[in-house]
């Protein structure tokens, strides 16, 4: 990765440059520039409609004075122009006494499985050839039509530096698939979809349109179920937004009392069975990088550990408020964002059962829903998107308008089967997951 | 700001180097943005200053585009991104859908007609804007427990130009203040929120808008809410509601592009009666509006669409692609997120035209659930199927509002609504939002009247 380490480089000199502009007797400040490339394709029922390749540099300016704090981000070009608006915007604001300081140096580790010397040299052919073979691994029966497919593979390096003296360089790489696909019988019809990404190309473009496929033909004729409280089988990628959103809280929720789970550290608020860990050193995780977007090293960070409340997720605002480390969990989504608080790879720990739907005797099966659970409240109460009923330990038909309620602290102390194998979807790792009472209401 | 307008030759030329390189049809979307955005969170404030200049270039090959953007914006940075597009385009070619585009030519400059252009207001003044909103949300009650609130403005200068000889170039200047406020009570946590934006400068400010104290006031009273009952009920929804039905449900579904893919309810329903007689649904984007542009990211003049007239599916939304393929032509719906992303079909402002009821003839006689805000909702294209998550609700008895209900969500399918709908209110309301379609984020109106609707599932806890 010669190109990417002269990048790194050239990119660190841009950011001391920066640096340098600012007065250090009255500001903190802070420097974070990245390079990236990337080339995609895009398919519209089977045939090619547009590829693109995006070429970006950009930096983004943290200043702080008295805790006020002021950003700017602009191109390469304008580094001058983007100091100057973020000294500006620091004096602008309030000062904040909770604010202590920027990070300061420390030693990272090495993270691996996270650069892929094949990604980077990929040519905009072999990317779309990619999107083709996606769309045709999902036509395993004549019902199935093609709405869409993508691949898109890209390329970045990163530097950020601080007043203080961090300095931090990486970089990365990342491959994505997603197809979109409907069947048609008659009058039925039935949607299904499917993604991956990863850090290496290594995905399997067969199995992500096979899914995709499978799902549409299982979700036509859907038909509501006999409503009342029974047991929920959580899919991998419905167990994203449900579970994993709620075992996971920002300090910052916490601090401010936003949080249902705010005080509730060394308590015990899910089963003993269940582990949930936030690991920024995951090997080829989507989110694995040596430090966070502050250069905090990256750590791993037991959160929920056999049930008990181990953690909230800090940034080094936070951490230092609490007089505390951070956890290494500040993030942005690219220089045009000052950081902010999210997780890095989160791991929920798998169990032991191969089979979590076999002891149903009624329930439901749910694939995805778009609902999240009311943070402030815990309350969760959401649409099925895509779910199947539960018979005498099988999958059964489609449902139709179907929704699901209970309260995160009751969903997370009724998990009762959590199987052994692990999926990965969007930097979450987990098993699927069963829980017991749901209300489930379905109608239409 | 001037800069742009001094491109016109290196523009000309890279459109040239595309053409001669094979490219049938090449457009250039050049942007130059300054904003600000300020967020304060409980009296700590963040104060984040942007500077973009960019651009994205567009060529067309016999079916297939090669779309590549760059923020080096001179000569050379033009003519090599041109290049690029056109390679791309050719990489692929031979495996897309053959078909030609039909190319309306425009010509115009386009000025903001703002009083307070956000680039000349101190950041002093745009502050003190924010920290009253946060200071009437604190004095609200007892009770409001954590205050965020939202402020972004920009001007955003674009050039658009292409071979067919369009050369548009269009400024516009929008501004949004956001307030999401906190309340608590014991154990209990509610949240109100309220926006205020428009396709204005500072002046929109200026006159109070307070949108600290409406949202406060929201999440105190929901303290005292109770969880919603579930099951079918007759519903009424508050314009900020059938603003997102019309956008969210109905709008989508009229993209061109989703009528081309399969994926929309009113694919093969032109000119056909799908809705009750009260129902008239518009886009338009040259309503001075959050989701005003005069004309769109592919030089299209645009103009207002009615889009269903009472029932009858009058109109799809199409961009230069999607209008040739359907016949229709474009009608100036093609909207991209910055000059990295490639323009999409989009909707601008949305809304439902009016009826002639009052809130109370609207209530009278009615039992059901009356829903008033939207918290968030998804719609399955395919069949229409529609959540909403509302912001509160009410138990209504013979016209009489009893039970005041939280996080009550409503679902229905989107055909059978636009039949359900039997009655529209008088007073029409718009709302800003930001709409993501395609991982591209762009500012929209949604705009409505209380509405009366027949069999809605309504789901709570």
């Amino acid at each position: 990765m010669t190109a990417a380490a002269e990048r790194e480089t050239a990119l660190l000199d841009v950011c001391m440059r920066a640096l340098a502009l600012i007065d250090t007797s009255i500001y903190q400040g802070e420097a974070f520039a990245t390079h990236s490339n990337s080339i995609s394709a895009e398919l519209e029922k089977g045939k090619i409609k547009s590829s693109q390749s995006g070429f970006e540099r950009g930096i983004g300016i943290r200043v702080f004075k008295e805790g006020s704090m002021g950003y700017a981000h602009a191109s390469l070009e304008r580094v001058e122009f983007a100091v100057e608006k973020a000294i500006s915007a620091a004096r602008a604001g309030s000062p904040d006494k909770d604010f202590k300081s920027l990070s300061l140096p420390e030693s990272y580790s090495t993270v691996t499985g996270t650069w892929d010397h094949t990604i980077a040299s990929l040519d905009v052919a072999t990317v779309a050839q990619l999107a083709i073979d996606v769309a045709d691994a999902s036509r395993i029966d004549k019902r199935v039509d093609i709405i869409n497919s993508g691949a898109s593979v890209g390329q970045w390096s990163g530097a950020i530096a601080n007043t203080l003296g961090v300095v931090g360089m990486d970089s990365g790489t990342q491959a994505a698939l997603d197809v979109d696909v409907i069947a048609h019988e008659g009058d039925a019809s039935g949607n299904g979809f499917e993604y991956a990404a990863s850090r290496r190309f290594d995905l399997d473009v067969e199995l992500v349109g096979l899914a995709a496929g499978e799902m549409a033909l299982s979700s036509m004729n859907p038909r509501p179920i006999q409503s009342g409280k029974m047991p929920v089988v959580l899919d991998p990628l419905a167990v994203g937004p449900v579970i994993a959103a709620a075992a996971t809280v920002s300090a910052e929720d916490a601090q401010r009392d936003r949080s249902f789970l705010t005080g509730k550290i060394g308590e015990h608020i899910a089963v003993n069975g269940f582990t949930i860990v936030d690991d920024g050193l995951l090997s080829g995780g989507l989110e694995t990088s040596p430090f966070d977007a502050e250069g905090v090293p990256s750590q791993r960070t037991t959160l929920v550990e056999n049930g008990v409340l181990r953690s909230y997720l800090y940034d080094s605002y936070t951490a230092n408020k609490e007089g505390r480390k951070s956890t290494g969990n500040a993030s942005r989504g690219d220089f045009r964002q000052p950081p902010s608080i999210s997780p890095t790879n989160l791991v929920i720990a798998n169990g032991a059962e191969t089979d979590v739907i076999e002891d149903v005797r009624r329930g439901i099966y749910v694939r995805a829903t778009g609902d999240r659970p009311n943070m402030s409240t815990g309350e969760f109460s959401g649409m099925v998107y895509a779910g199947y009923a539960i018979e005498d330990g099988e999958r059964k038909h489609a449902l139709k308008q179907t929704n699901i309620g209970i309260n995160v602290l009751d969903l997370l102390k009724q998990i009762d089967g959590l199987s052994r194998d692990v999926t990965t979807y969007f930097g979450l790792t987990t098993p699927t997951i069963r829980v017991t009472d749901v209300s489930v209401a379905s109608s239409g | 700001m001037q800069e742009l307008s001094e491109k016109r030759a290196d523009i000309e030329e890279a459109l040239s180097k595309a053409r001669e390189r094979g490219a049938q049809f090449t457009d250039i979307r050049i942007e130059s943005s300054e904003g600000t955005s300020i967020s304060t969170k409980d009296g700590i404030t963040k104060i984040n200053s942007s500077n973009e200049l960019g651009a994205g270039i567009r060529a067309f090959l016999e079916g297939a585009w090669g779309f590549a953007y760059t923020t080096q914006v001179d000569h050379q940075g033009l003519a090599n991104c041109a290049e690029s597009a056109v390679s791309l385009a050719k990489a692929v070619y031979e495996r897309a859908e053959k078909f030609s585009i039909d190319v309306p030519v425009f010509e115009n400059t386009v000025k903001p007609t703002v009083q307070r252009l956000p680039t000349r207001v101190s950041i002093a003044d745009k502050l003190d804007y924010v920290l009253l909103q946060e200071q009437e949300a604190k004095k609200t009650d007892k009770r409001v427990s954590s205050t965020e609130i939202g402020y972004n403005d920009v001007v955003l200068h674009k050039i658009i130009a292409n071979s067919e000889g369009t050369y548009i170039d269009e400024t516009v200047v929008r501004s949004i203040a956001r307030a999401m406020i906190f309340a608590k009570e014991g154990a209990l946590r509610q949240s109100g929120y309220k926006a205020r934006g428009d396709s204005k400068g500072f002046e929109l400010f200026l006159d109070g808008a307070e949108i600290g104290r409406i949202a406060a006031s929201q999440a105190v009273s929901l303290l005292d809410a109770k969880p919603a009952p579930s099951g079918e009920f007759e519903a009424v929804l508050d314009p900020s509601l059938s603003g997102v039905f019309a956008h969210e449900a109905f709008g989508h579904a009229s993209e061109a592009d989703a009528i081309i893919s399969g994926t929309s309810i009113l694919a093969g329903k032109l000119k056909q009666k799908i809705g009750s007689d009260a129902v008239t649904i518009v886009d338009d984007p040259s309503l001075q509006s959050y989701g005003y542009m005069a004309y769109d990211d592919e030089g299209i003049q645009t103009r207002r669409k009615v889009l269903m007239e009472r029932g009858i599916l009058q109109s799809y939304l199409t961009d230069l692609e999607t209008g040739s393929r359907l016949g229709l032509g474009s009608n100036g719906s093609a909207r991209a997120q910055r000059y990295d992303a490639p323009p999409i079909v989009r909707m601008s402002n949305t809304f439902f035209e009016p009826g002639d009821y009052s809130f109370e003839e609207l209530l009278d006689g009615f039992s059901g659930i009356y829903f008033v805000g939207w918290q968030y909702g998804y719609t399955t294209p395919t069949t229409g199927m529609l959540t909403f998550k509302s912001r509160e609700a009410y138990v209504v008895e013979r016209g009489e509002l009893r039970d005041h209900l939280r996080d009550a969500a409503l679902s229905a399918m989107t055909l059978e609504v636009l039949h359900n709908i039997s009655a529209i209110g008088k007073t029409l309301a718009f709302d800003p939002g930001t709409c993501g379609k395609g991982g591209q984020m762009t500012p929209n109106t949604t705009g409505g009247a209380y509405m009366r609707v027949s069999d809605v599932v309504v789901g709570g806890m």
